[in-house]
């Protein structure tokens, strides 16, 4: 009974010196921002009255480097500006009630202001109703809802994006002529919609160009490699293939795997290790980046402007970063 | 000891893990105890606490449900469709509920029925009514409802009385009845007989399939129950809704206690690792655990709970 006891008691302690740890790691965040307040300080940047602030950032996912880059951004953000960020995301990938559960408490909990991800277009309404009556400012992010009640928008013009991918793949790589299919990793995601449409609009502009439909190759590129197997086994005569998200590297990977970068044409969103590889050997032609440490940066300057110095909130449009063969070499992967 | 007494003291033993954790956050977060973040929490444990009362019935009967987020994904969905399409609330609310009870009681069939295991049954239709919300959807989220559908009842369920969450007094009560139809009921018994033992259960004259298939189907209208909380709440529904949901709603159960092997459980128990779940998801936000880390955590509060209780019942045998 004794030794069980003592196992019970080695149990909570363990619990104990784990919720310690995570205080530690909020007071080294908080010291490292501090750190960074004197450098600031000295060139005349963040006041004493700034250190304390504290802006939650929460993302939507974390299964991939690209949202790390988001987490990197604002994290560098937080450091340049002396301030702490604490970045944080929903256990499963797009869990809308757990990230809106995130907010309210990172409401409670006493950051100044919250840059979110709003990638569904109501679901946020009320938390950002809620953060804004206790009178937190919200930004969001990399995707938009429109009227979702944030006070900017900090990412890329989705639509143009897609425009402008479906433009160069069927104009400068297919000669205006041959089918398409779209790879998605959330075919009901508002941006990636956005996309999917802007390349629909380019395409429209080649009477000679095919849309074979979307496939959805989900967020496991183990899955999205054979989700493509099979859409290229179903129709062979699909000449293209155009990722509109991160996982479009699996598109590239089945090319390679299978020799078929003579026969099928591909492109790609955002510029992580994998994908830039596929360009570099051809396997892909194209992929599109959208600077998501800049996303993550501006997402956390944004709020501290406005909080720190009364700045007017302003959208940042990240841009279309085309990325080929002839460029591939000089863009750092994301 | 009596039976009910070894049964409190197991619920206490849950108790005990989550009133340590809440000392220590309180004492390393000022923040934790503010009434709004305590109302937080108990509003967050919500969807997951309804859910878990009907995988309550199912553990203990010695079964399991993986297809618990897609029937909540799937009656979120289809309601939608119809809030959206201004039907009356009312009307979509009972064919939500009624949608879910169905559902649930196909896995009931199959698994009574056609003697298949409920993890295969429930892998296969987590995948079937996961599709059967997608094509609903059109693979589009749902938002922006009609104002008939939010001046309605159904949606002031996402409202509150003063500070306190509507949803989180409806959820009590249906703690309250389901304890109730657990320790006082011969139904209750019954789950707890066909769990521990199916063939004595049998033997003693227990519909044992019978059981069964009602608690999948109850189940199934509590996951549509919780769905319609959310649509309330959240005024959206994502195609991804309850995706992966039933992982939680699981361990919310073994956490207060539940043997997956059946016969062991109850629903205090439940609603107590339900807040847990959420008192240690809080915790992270407030203690700013690194984002890599905060599913690595919730694992490491569900073993080490899980480790307290059995060293607990041990300890209770070996008396």
């Amino acid at each position: 009974m004794r030794k069980k006891l003592l196992g019970i008691a080695l149990c909570l302690a363990v619990i104990g010196s784990m919720v310690g740890c995570g205080d530690n790691k909020s007071s080294e965040s908080a010291s490292a921002g501090s750190g960074s307040i004197e450098k600031s300080g000295s060139e005349g940047d963040a006041g004493e009255n700034q250190k304390d602030m504290k802006i939650a950032v929460v993302l939507h996912a974390m299964n991939s480097s690209f949202y790390t880059k988001m987490s990197d951004g604002a994290k560098a953000a937080g450091k340049d500006l002396g301030i702490t960020v604490d970045v944080m995301a929903p256990t499963t990938a797009s869990n809308l009630s757990e990230q809106v559960s995130l907010m309210e408490s990172c409401i409670t909990a006493g950051y100044q202001g919250i840059a979110t991800v709003t990638w569904d277009p109501s679901g946020f309404n009320s938390v950002i109703a809620k953060a804004n009556d206790a009178g937190i400012p919200v930004v969001g992010f990399n995707q938009d809802a429109e009227g979702c009640g944030s006070e900017a928008f900090v990412g890329q013009e989705h639509e143009d994006a897609g425009y402008q991918m479906g433009k160069y793949m069927f104009g400068e790589v297919m000669n205006g002529q041959g089918k398409y299919v779209v790879a998605s990793c959330a075919p009901t995601d508002s941006a990636l919609i956005a996309r999917t449409t802007g390349i629909e609009k380019a395409a429209k502009e080649y009477p000679d160009i095919e849309f074979g439909g979307v496939i959805d190759i989900g967020t496991d590129l183990t899955n999205a490699y054979s989700v493509i197997e099979n859409a290229y086994l179903a129709d062979s005569e699909i000449d293209a293939i155009l990722g509109v998200d991160v996982f479009s590297e699996a598109i590239g990977t089945y090319i390679s795997t299978n020799g078929l970068k003579e026969k099928i044409k591909a492109a790609g969103f955002d510029l992580v290790e994998g994908t830039l590889e596929h360009v570099k050997k051809g396997d892909m032609q194209l992929t599109v980046g959208q600077n998501p440490y800049l996303q993550g940066y501006y997402s956390v300057l944004d709020l501290y402007m406005n909080l720190a110095h009364d700045g007017q909130f302003i959208d940042v449009n990240t841009g279309a970063q085309l990325v080929t063969a002839d460029n591939v070499n000089e863009v750092e992967p994301e | 000891m009596g039976k009910k007494n070894i049964k409190t003291f197991r619920e206490f033993g849950v108790l005990m893990v989550m009133v340590v954790i809440i000392i220590i956050l309180s004492v390393v977060s000022p923040m934790f105890l503010k009434v709004t973040n305590l109302i937080n929490i108990v509003r967050q444990t919500v969807e997951i606490g309804i859910m878990a009362i009907g995988m309550t019935f199912i553990i203990v009967s010695a079964e399991i449900d993986l297809s618990a987020g897609s029937i909540f994904g799937l009656t979120a969905m289809l309601a939608a469709y119809f809030y959206k399409a201004g039907v009356n609330p009312t009307l979509v609310f009972i064919l939500a509920i009624t949608a879910g009870a169905v559902l649930g009681g196909i896995n009931g069939l199959f698994i009574t029925k056609a003697k298949m295991p409920a993890f295969i049954v429930t892998l296969g239709t987590m995948q079937i009514y996961r599709s059967i919300a997608y094509s609903i959807s059109g693979g589009q989220n749902i938002s922006v409802f009609p104002e008939k559908a939010q001046n309605s009842w159904v949606f002031k369920m996402g409202g509150s009385i003063g500070p306190i969450p509507i949803q989180v007094i409806i959820m009590l009560v249906f703690f309250i009845i389901a304890h109730i139809i657990m320790s006082k009921t011969k139904f209750g018994f019954e789950v707890y007989a066909t769990g521990g033992n199916k063939r004595a259960a049998n033997l003693a004259g227990i519909g044992t399939d019978k059981i069964k298939l009602i608690s999948f189907i109850s189940a199934g209208a509590l996951y549509a129950f919780a769905s319609q909380i959310s649509i309330a709440y959240l005024q959206s529904v994502p195609t991804t809704a309850g995706a992966s949901r039933e992982m939680d709603v699981i361990a919310a159960v073994i956490l207060g206690g539940a043997a997956l092997v059946g016969g062991r459980g109850s629903v205090i128990g439940t609603l107590i690792g339900a807040i847990i779940m959420s008192v240690v998801k809080n915790g992270m936000v407030l203690l700013s655990v690194p984002v890599f880390w905060q599913s690595g955590f919730i694992g490491v509060i569900i073993i080490l709970a899980v480790l307290i209780d059995t060293c607990i019942s041990q300890a209770e045998k070996n008396r």
